[in-house]
């Protein structure tokens, strides 16, 4: 993957955290495997994880798999949050294979959305 | 499985029985695939990304399994079993006298994510069972379809134990 094509997934998936973190009914989402792999076991075990991503975004050739794993809010139907998801992880993947991508990455072909929920808080 | 020392990478090749794990661990292996073919600016030594690795391993177990539904739109979703125990848990000591023991649930069809309950509870002696159980099982009913859109095929309850304290 080029650096162009790594900014580009880097720009996709901050603008998944922003939008499945606002998602009416999530809590807040957990860090990811990726963002574990990549940080400090000890800063993603913390208590205090305010910048944890909590999506994983594989891109393959038949197409691109997302991952979200999230605590729900007391009080929403985690059937209803899961379509919401669903609903605002697709916008973003449209509105942004309709943008320029310079780095040839001209989009992330059929998109699997795996939800988790972890508890209700 | 392989194993050459500390520098070894790679997920185990044999997966356990377990379907929430083989999942776990596929998704792992692909994360692990991508972080690996990338350019990290901060790349870390071969020991420490194992560690990692057995920290989200260890913290997969934790969770435990998940329970598949299905969505009002028909979309696939899991929750982890935990939470959904919890939940029926937290309706049993909501009500004054009783106290959750253990819930099991056993999916009956999973396409219209239709489920067997069982829980077991304590009571107090004060309480009367014929009044509470109906109570108990709408209140069951209710919560697992609301929250997870969980239909109810049957809801088995069982007293153990009369507390006393």
């Amino acid at each position: 993957m080029t650096d162009t094509q790594s900014d580009r997934l880097r720009l996709f998936h901050d603008d998944l955290v922003r939008a499945v973190s606002s998602t009416p009914g999530v809590a807040r989402l957990v860090p990811s495997y990726r963002e574990m792999l990549s940080r400090s076991a000890r800063a993603v075990f913390g208590n205090d994880v305010p910048e944890a991503s909590g999506i994983d975004i594989v891109v393959r050739r038949a197409g691109t798999t997302i991952y979200a794993d999230f605590y729900a809010d007391r009080g929403f139907s985690t059937g209803t949050i899961t379509d919401a998801v669903h609903e605002t992880v697709h916008k973003i993947a449209q509105a942004d294979c309709g943008a320029d991508s310079p780095g040839g990455l001209s989009g992330w072909g059929d998109i699997t959305i795996k939800v988790r929920i972890l508890g209700i808080s | 499985m392989s194993n050459n020392g500390d520098d070894t990478l790679d997920v185990p090749d044999e997966f356990p029985e377990d379907e929430h794990l083989r999942a776990s661990y596929g998704r792992l292996e692909d994360v692990l695939a991508d972080y690996r073919g990338s350019s990290e600016p901060d790349e870390i030594a071969g020991s420490t990304l194992k560690q990692r690795i057995m920290d989200i391993v260890q913290q997969e177990s934790l969770r435990g399994p998940s329970t598949e539904l299905v969505s009002p739109r028909g979309n696939r979703f899991d929750v982890t079993t935990s939470a959904i125990r919890a939940e029926v848990r937290g309706v049993i000591d909501g009500i004054g006298g009783l106290r959750a023991r253990r819930v099991g649930l056993r999916c009956v069809d999973e396409s219209a994510s239709r489920f067997d309950v069982e829980a077991s509870l304590t009571m107090a002696p004060t309480q009367s069972l014929q009044r509470v159980v109906p109570q108990l099982r709408a209140a069951i009913s209710e919560m697992l379809n609301g929250t997870f859109g969980i239909e109810t095929a049957s809801i088995d309850l069982r007293v153990e134990d009369i507390y006393d304290d």
